[in-house]
């Protein structure tokens, strides 16, 4: 998928310079990630492990130090910025190699792979039934995995607040253009979705909800950057627009902070 | 099978609504021809999606959403009024 025709992957690239910062490392997203990092267990019988949506290679770094010597670490992005930054972290580990790619196409052998893992990137796939298909071509049958991804009632009272904000100033064809830039799946679906590739005894799907409490600056500072919506609301209103949303989601407050619930999917596939 | 009218559209909604809504527990939506279903909360933008795809797919034509007065849609009978346009 060539970088410029899909904004997110655009995004994430210009973004690729301030995403290790302590704001966003330390936001829900960060929170959650480092959760779903520290839940992988690198087996030993892995020789080829590969991270999907590998981002600045965070997560790819320390598993690295993990893991006993002898396996391969492939990470997989389709943001060059983002890859650019994988790379410097990792060019002292020659084990490690950065690709471009995506979930719908990686540049991998057929069969070639023991354990996929990407925390919080499934959802951006462009076409999910290509997706999971690439991803089959390239696991080895045996081979296990572990995504995280956000589900469909993922965020719901910041979406809740927000929606008639933004329908205002977008109008309905873009805000619906907007959603359908993920891919937010229930359970069920995210299930029937990877039943279709692989045998039901290897492949499960759990869900999980967990509320994250945090200022409005805490939470504006990452949802700004990865909110579709505002990528597509013209210049001149974006001012108007972003006061409103502040206000709703200061409305949210509790003695807390502003909740956040953060819907996650977890696709495994395991060996029989 | 197409609905006659703009009511029998909008009763169609409803009924999508009821099965399909976001909110959570049994206890009976308050929904009628009058209900804003973002701000009630009834749907959100993928559920707007879902309603769209279900209409066009059950009308058996495509709805134009372009330039659509963003008041209008997200009210059932709006949004009722809008699918019948599409079809005129």
């Amino acid at each position: 998928m060539p970088e410029t025709l899909n904004p997110i992957v655009e995004t994430y690239s210009r973004l690729s310079a301030t995403y290790d910062e302590d704001l966003n490392q330390h936001s829900c997203w960060g929170l959650s990630a480092e959760k779903a990092l520290a839940s992988l267990k690198l087996k030993d019988e892995y020789q080829v492990v590969v991270d999907v949506g590998c981002g600045t290679g965070r997560a790819l770094s320390q598993l690295v130090s993990k893991g006993r010597p002898g396996i391969r670490f492939i990470g997989v992005d389709p943001a060059e910025r983002m890859r650019n930054r994988a790379y410097e972290r990792t060019r002292n580990c020659p084990a490690v190699s950065i690709l471009d790619g995506s979930f719908e196409k990686m540049s991998l052998e057929s069969a070639s792979v023991d354990y996929m893992f990407s925390i919080f990137a499934f959802h951006w796939t462009t076409d999910l039934e290509a997706a999971v298909r690439e991803i089959s071509r390239v696991l080895k049958p045996t081979a296990e995995m572990d995504l995280f991804f956000i589900g469909r009632n993922n965020g719901r009272e910041f979406i809740r607040e927000t929606t008639p904000i933004f329908l205002k100033y977008m109008g309905p064809a873009l805000l619906l253009d907007s959603a359908r830039m993920r891919k937010q799946l229930t359970r069920e679906a995210a299930f029937r979705l990877f039943a279709k590739t692989f045998a039901s005894p290897r492949l499960s799907v759990e869900e999980s909800y967990e509320t994250y409490y945090d200022t409005l600056e805490g939470h504006w500072g990452w949802w700004v950057r990865i909110e579709g919506h505002f990528m597509k609301i013209a210049a001149d209103k974006r001012d108007d627009c972003n006061h409103e949303v502040r206000e709703a989601l200061l409305s949210l407050a509790r003695e807390k902070g502003i909740p956040y619930t953060i819907h996650r999917l977890h696709v495994k596939l395991r060996q029989a | 099978m197409r609905p006659q009218s703009e009511d029998e559209l909008a009763d169609l909604i409803i009924n999508w609504v009821r099965e399909n809504k976001q909110t959570n527990g049994s206890t009976p939506v308050a929904i009628n021809r009058e209900t804003d279903l973002l701000k009630s909360g009834l749907l959100d933008s993928f559920g707007f999606i879902d309603l769209i795809v279900f209409i066009e797919s059950h009308n058996g034509f495509k709805v134009e959403l372009t330039d659509v007065d963003p008041e209008e849609f997200s009210v059932v009978r709006g949004l009722s009024r809008i699918v019948m346009r599409n079809h005129e």
